[in-house]
């Protein structure tokens, strides 16, 4: 059993507190947190967390017998790659003065990225992909000069008819 | 449908009384004043109980708990008074134990701003408690107090704590009374899992059953003595699990784990199938989750998921309730014995004399628990406090029947016992409550005595007075090559003179000739005793497994 990372969709009762009790679970019993999202969801009284954690296969199997035990949990789904629709968003602002600008303007192009806004010596990028599209977009704009960034965390759904309403067979 | 207006500490009353709650242990405080005018105004339906100290409130109410099954309820100002359960709390929340803690808090428009006496206590209590609520509505605090002893009671039982701000015990609105709220019902164990089971308990030569404090919560003691003499099983328990086997039974090993016997601890080691029910495997048993039970397939039962492959992995996973499930297994059964098996582990029984030969000689404290034994009857509620008199009290008092010895397994807490001793007895009135602690424990939460007084609580205190902070000296001795540090307190309290000093009577023993009529006088003395009972600052527990090790690194004998 190696290191993996696995997305958990969680379904939450929508009450103050929810998230610090799933964050003060992941604490308590050493899992890591890559990056957890959470929202409104399409039923006020329920909110959705989208956890991205790593760990071996007993730490994830452990990881959802815990959380199933939170009062305000009511559901946890693993989501894996392939059966998965997952997306984060990155903001950045790097420099773009005088001929610079005109290459990262290119690289925006390249990878489909969108400009937000043009200051006097700067671009801020937003790009929605896939982490590992991020990622790579972030490589190449490096050289540029990065000033900041903020990047939401991977949100995930299931792909084809199946919600976290459904068990899984 | 019946609708009363009333306000929302009378709403409170209401609501725990329709739960069957009639003893409540707290201490008053500003954010709870109107809590406690309630309690003032109900005070002919619902018993209130003043500790000296909110931990022993906690602790009153988890020893209610453990000795009834109900859920036990304490109540505590905000703040400091808040916090003072936190020990309490993490001391039922190790020990799976049902309580409801109720807190005062400032007025909804004064949270957050630092105010007097105010405390995140919800936010304190995440990790120690099953779930907690704050309740900023004074609509939804009937179905908040429901819900809390619903949660309390189902599944692996706990603690649950409701913090209520100062406003919404007084904002008045419409109660209409509920019927008691039930357990959430039981998964049924999946018939396929069961029948895996049988066909391994079937086919195994030296089966094993190891369990813990599950048997007690779920009251399966019946179907598990059954189902050990249908399949001649041997058993052994972890220290939670004290009092579902009769001791003293042909097939009963004693206590497995850290200070567990040889034999169940060898027979850990060398089973072929080990049926663990209603216990999690705690370091304090495996010491060396991989050493353990190594020849062994596992089948582990248990109502929480979450304990199956925490720390030992099983084969076979039942999820359920024990008693449930024990009765399935049982009755799929055809009776076996294991002869061979039983004899071995026999074999590997020891009995302890103590040495009573010279009358004037200092009294070791197997001897006097051996006599309170012989003077108390089975009916009797032990409790202890934390230490090396707590794990004699386990290994030697003979534990007959479930909910009669009352201990803090999971989080080890010094000066529970006093404060557990006050809500069994109020549990049981009629019935006969001894503690047994140690001069450190007894020193935490001494206060208590007070109580014991002010209520006339007829409990017996032994204090296994080492004047040294007994485990952990010898912790020092076996491994920090006797460097006693911070263990040897020197301290110059007169334990007879406290006793009477809080309206207690004091006694002692001092040597072997006074262990029984001191022990019988303070037990026909009807009143609150304390015995202070002086033994050698070497008596040692054993047999004693080093952290981390297994059976075969056990130590029988510590030379002094």
């Amino acid at each position: 059993m190696g290191e993996g990372r696995a997305i958990f969709s969680v379904l939450a009762v929508n009450s103050p507190g929810v998230l610090l009790r799933v964050s003060g679970l992941f604490y308590r019993r050493g899992f890591n947190i890559d990056s957890i999202v959470a929202c409104k969801t399409e039923n006020p009284h329920f909110s959705r967390l989208t956890i991205v954690a790593s760990g071996d296969e007993a730490t994830f199997t452990q990881l959802i017998r815990q959380l199933l035990k939170l009062e305000d949990i009511k559901k946890v789904k693993v989501l894996t790659v392939d059966e998965s629709s997952s997306s984060e968003m990155l903001l950045v602002k790097v420099c773009a003065e005088g001929s610079m600008r005109n290459a990262v303007l290119k690289t925006i192009q390249a990878y489909g990225a969108r400009v937000l806004d043009i200051g006097d010596s700067t671009i801020t990028i937003e790009l929605t992909g896939q982490t590992e599209e991020i990622d790579e977009f972030l490589e190449n704009i490096e050289g540029f000069g990065i000033l900041e960034m903020a990047r939401t965390g991977i949100t995930a759904i299931q792909r084809g008819d199946m919600t976290i309403h459904d068990d899984d067979k | 449908m019946i609708l009363l207006q009333l306000n929302g500490a009378e709403i409170l009353i209401e609501c725990l009384l329709e739960q069957g709650v009639d003893t409540v242990f707290g201490y008053p405080g500003g954010a709870v004043l109107n809590i406690y005018d309630a309690l003032y105004k109900y005070s002919d339906r619902i018993c209130h109980v003043l500790t000296a100290h909110e931990q022993g409130a906690a602790h009153a109410a988890d020893g209610y708990a453990r000795s009834t099954g109900k859920v036990g309820v304490c109540i505590a100002t905000s703040g400091p008074g808040a916090t003072n359960l936190v020990t309490g709390i993490a001391t039922a929340y190790m020990d799976s134990v049902p309580v409801v803690a109720i807190t005062g808090n400032v007025a909804v428009p004064l949270l957050g701003r630092d105010s007097f006496q105010e405390v995140d206590i919800t936010g304190i209590t995440m990790p120690i408690t099953k779930h907690n609520f704050i309740v900023k509505h004074v609509d939804d605090l009937a179905e908040t107090v429901r819900k809390a002893f619903q949660i309390a009671k189902s599944g692996r039982p706990g603690p649950v704590l409701i913090d209520i701000p100062k406003d919404i015990t007084a904002a008045k609105t419409e109660y209409s009374p509920q019927p008691p709220v039930g357990k959430r019902p039981f998964q049924p164990p999946k018939q396929e899992r069961v029948e895996m089971a049988v066909e391994k308990i079937n086919s195994a030569a030296r089966p094993l059953i190891y369990f813990g404090g599950g048997v007690i919560s779920s009251g399966a003691d019946k179907e598990l003595l059954e189902l050990a003499e249908k399949m001649d099983i041997p058993v052994c328990a972890s220290m939670m699990g004290l009092g579902g086997f009769p001791a003293r039974h042909r097939l009963w090993l004693g206590m497995i784990g850290m200070h567990g016997t040889l034999a169940a601890n060898r027979a850990a080691r060398e089973c072929d199938l080990l049926i663990v029910c209603g216990a999690r495997f705690s370091d304090r048993v495996a010491g060396n989750p991989s050493g353990f039970a190594p020849n062994a397939e596992i089948i582990h039962i248990d109502v929480d998921h979450a304990e199956f492959d925490k720390n030992v992995t099983a084969d076979v996973r039942i999820a359920g309730d024990l008693k449930e499930v024990l009765w399935q297994l049982c009755s799929r059964l055809e009776p076996k014995k294991h002869d061979e098996w039983i004899d071995k582990l026999n074999s590997l029984r020891r009995q302890v004399f103590p040495d009573t030969s010279n009358p004037d000689g200092m009294p070791d404290p197997l001897y006097i628990l051996q006599t309170l034994r012989k003077l108390t009857d089975d009916n009797t509620i032990v409790v202890t406090d934390v230490g090396q008199h707590q794990i004699w009290t386990a290994q030697h008092f003979e534990i007959k029947s479930p909910r009669t010895f009352l201990s803090s397994g999971g989080l080890g807490t010094m000066g529970y016992g006093l404060g557990a001793s006050i809500g069994a007895q109020f549990a049981h009135k009629g019935r006969r409550v001894v503690l047994v602690s140690g001069d450190g424990s007894f020193h935490m939460n001494l206060n208590e005595l007070t109580t014991l007084a002010s209520y006339e609580l007829p409990i017996t205190v032994f204090v296994m007075n080492n004047t040294v902070l007994g485990m952990v000296r010898q912790w020092q001795k076996v491994f920090y090559n006797s460097r006693f540090s911070a263990t040897d307190p020197h301290r110059k309290t007169d334990i007879v003179k406290l006793a009477e000093a809080f309206g207690c009577c004091g006694m002692r023993i001092t040597k072997n000739s006074e262990v029984e009529p001191v022990i019988k006088a303070a037990l026909e003395s009807g009143k609150p005793v304390v015995v202070d009972c002086r033994i050698s600052p070497d008596a040692n527990v054993l047999p004693m497994i080093p952290p981390g090790g297994t059976v075969e690194d056990i130590i029988e004998e510590i030379k002094c």
